[in-house]
C-alpha cells in the first residue's frame, strides 16, 4: 500500500440485501493471523455472531464489523468496471 | 442435476450422460428487481433496481473473469433478470467470450420482439418457473394470470427457437400437478422439464418443506411420469435438482422397474456426475456482486467481486468453509461415508443442514432413505 504508482478506488457500494451484512474475521490459532473469511447477512450483531459461530468451529476469535463502517480502498487495477 | 430421463432411457451409460452434463456453472443475480412476489423465493428486493446492483462495467469485467477462469455457463436470474435493461448487452458480451447463457424467469415478461432480441444477443436457453397448474401457479406467484402470461412467454420462446425448459419447484401443495403440467407443456412443444427440490434459506420458507414420504413420492412420480412419456411417444427430458438422495432413489427406481443389468448402467452414470457441488462446480454471485456457495446459501458470502475477481475468491482455500466442502468425506456426518451412495451423493447439501439445525456438518434434514436403503448396518451411525 506504499506504492505511490497505484491509485486506490474508493469502494462505497452497498451489500446487505434483506438485512445487514456483517464482515467476519477468525483467528483461528492464537499465534495465527486474523484472517477475513467472507460476510453474513443477519439484522443484528448477535444474529451475525451465531451464523459465524455455526460456520467457523473452533476459532480463538471471530470479529464481526458491520459493512456500512468498512472503507475500502483497492488498487483500481483489480477494481472490476475500471478497465473498461 | 439428475438427468431422470437419459438414465432410464435405453442409452444410460456414463459417457453419454457426462456429455450431457453441463459444466461449471455460475448463476448471477443481474437483478433484485422484481415483478411478481415468488412465495418462496425471496431473493428479490422489490419493484425497482435494488441499491448497489452491478454496473454494466463491473458486469462485463465479471463475465471476462469468469470466461478467462473457465466456467462454461452462466445462469441469469433475479429477482426477475428481464427488468435490467442492459440484459441483452450482457448476454451479447458472456456469448462472445464463450459462455453458454441461461435465462431463470419467471416468463410473465417475454414477448416475441423480446425473445427473437434474446435470440439475437446469442442466449442459449430460457428457464420458465411453472409451480403448478394455472390457479396454484398464480397464487405461488401472488398474481391472477401469471400462469397464463408465463405460457404466452414460453410461446414467444419457442417462436424465436430458443429452447425452453420448464422448472417445477416442489412444495408440499403442489406436488399432485406434475403429471399434468407436464402434460398439457408436452403438448405445447415444450421438451425439458426440471423438477427443483425447495431449498431454504429464512425460516419461514421452511413450512413448505416437504415431508420425507411425500419427497419420496414426488420423485417416483418424476422417473414413473417419465417412463409413461416415453411410452406414449412424447420424447420429454426430465431433470432432478436439489437434493442428491435422489441419485441413490432413481438407482433404487431402476433396479426395481428396468432389471439389473440397467441399474448398474445407472449407477456408473450418477457417480460419474458425482453428487453435491457445492463450493465446487456450482457457485452463486447476488446483485451487488457478494458470492455465495450456491444460490439459496444467500446468508453468507464469501467475498465480493468489487473486492476481488470471482476467480481469486473461488481459489482462496484459506476460507475454511470452502476449504473443508472440497474435503468434504472428512467432515460430513459418518451415515454418509457409510452410505452406499455416497460417491453418487457426497453427504447432501451441507447448507440445508446449516438452516435446520444450526450445524454444517450434521444429517441433511432432506435424506429421506432409510437405513436399510443405504445399506447401514450399525444403527449408532445413523444417528448422526
Ligand atoms: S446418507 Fe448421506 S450420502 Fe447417503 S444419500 Fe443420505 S445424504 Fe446422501
Amino acid at each position: 500500500m506504499t506504492d505511490d504508482a497505484n491509485t486506490f478506488e474508493e469502494g462505497d457500494q452497498p451489500r446487505g440485501r434483506a438485512s445487514r451484512e456483517w464482515e467476519v474475521f477468525v483467528r483461528a490459532d492464537i499465534d495465527g493471523p486474523l484472517t477475513h473469511v467472507g460476510s453474513v447477512t443477519a439484522e443484528e450483531r448477535d444474529g451475525a455472531r451465531e451464523q459465524a459461530g455455526a460456520l467457523f468451529e473452533d476459532p480463538v476469535a471471530i470479529w464481526l464489523c458491520p459493512d456500512e463502517a468498512v472503507f475500502r480502498y483497492t488498487d483500481d487495477a483489480h477494481t472490476p468496471g475500471e478497465s473498461a | 442435476m439428475i438427468p431422470v430421463s437419459t438414465l432410464l432411457g435405453d442409452d444410460a451409460d456414463a459417457a453419454t450422460v457426462g456429455s450431457r452434463q453441463r459444466g461449471a456453472t455460475v448463476v448471477w443475480h443481474v437483478t433484485g428487481a422484481t415483478n411478481l412476489e415468488c412465495s418462496y423465493r425471496r431473493i428479490g428486493a422489490g419493484p425497482g433496481p435494488a441499491d448497489g446492483e452491478l454496473t454494466t462495467a463491473e458486469g462485463q469485467d465479471l463475465i471476462d473473469d469468469l470466461a478467462a477462469y473457465g466456467v462454461d455457463v452462466l445462469r441469469l436470474a433475479g429477482g426477475e433478470p428481464l427488468l435490467r435493461d442492459d440484459l441483452d448487452d450482457l448476454i451479447d458480451y458472456a456469448t462472445d467470450a464463450g459462455l453458454e447463457t441461461v435465462l431463470e424467469t419467471n416468463g410473465t415478461l417475454l414477448t416475441e420482439d423480446r425473445a427473437a432480441a434474446l435470440e439475437s444477443a446469442g442466449l442459449t436457453e430460457v428457464a420458465v418457473a411453472v409451480d403448478g397448474l394455472d390457479e396454484r401457479h398464480d397464487e405461488i406467484w401472488g398474481q391472477e394470470g401469471a400462469f397464463d402470461d408465463a405460457l404466452d412467454g414460453i410461446a414467444a420462446v419457442q417462436a424465436a427457437d430458443v429452447p425452453v425448459t420448464v422448472r417445477f419447484t416442489i412444495t408440499d401443495e403442489n406436488a399432485g400437478d406434475m403429471e399434468e403440467v407436464v402434460d398439457l407443456l408436452a403438448l405445447e412443444g415444450v421438451a425439458r422439464f426440471e423438477f427443483a427440490h425447495l431449498e431454504y434459506d429464512e425460516e419461514d420458507v421452511m413450512d413448505f418443506e416437504v415431508d420425507h414420504e411425500a419427497q419420496r413420492r414426488a420423485v417416483r412420480r418424476v422417473c414413473d411420469l417419465t417412463l409413461d412419456a416415453h411410452e406414449r411417444g412424447h420424447e420429454v427430458e426430465t431433470l432432478l435438482t436439489g437434493n442428491y438422495a435422489d441419485a441413490g432413489y432413481v438407482y433404487q427406481y431402476a433396479r426395481e422397474e428396468l432389471g439389473e443389468d440397467r441399474a448398474a448402467a445407472v449407477r456408473d452414470a450418477l457417480e460419474a456426475i458425482g453428487g453435491d457441488a457445492a463450493g465446487e462446480a456450482i457457485a452463486d454471485i447476488d446483485y451487488q456482486g457478494n458470492v455465495h456457495l450456491t444460490p439459496d446459501w444467500q446468508r453468507y458470502s464469501l467475498g465480493n467481486v468489487r473486492d476481488r475477481p470471482f476467480s481469486a475468491i473461488w481459489e482462496d482455500e484459506s476460507n475454511p468453509v470452502l476449504r473443508k466442502l472440497r474435503d468434504r468425506e472428512e467432515h460430513v456426518p459418518d451415515r454418509c461415508p457409510n452410505c452406499d451412495y455416497y460417491s453418487m451423493c457426497r453427504g447432501g447439501s451441507r447448507h440445508r443442514a446449516l438452516a435446520a439445525t444450526g450445524d454444517l456438518w450434521a444429517r441433511d434434514p432432506q435424506c429421506y432413505l432409510t437405513d436399510e436403503e443405504i445399506g447401514l448396518d450399525d444403527p449408532s451411525v445413523s444417528a448422526d
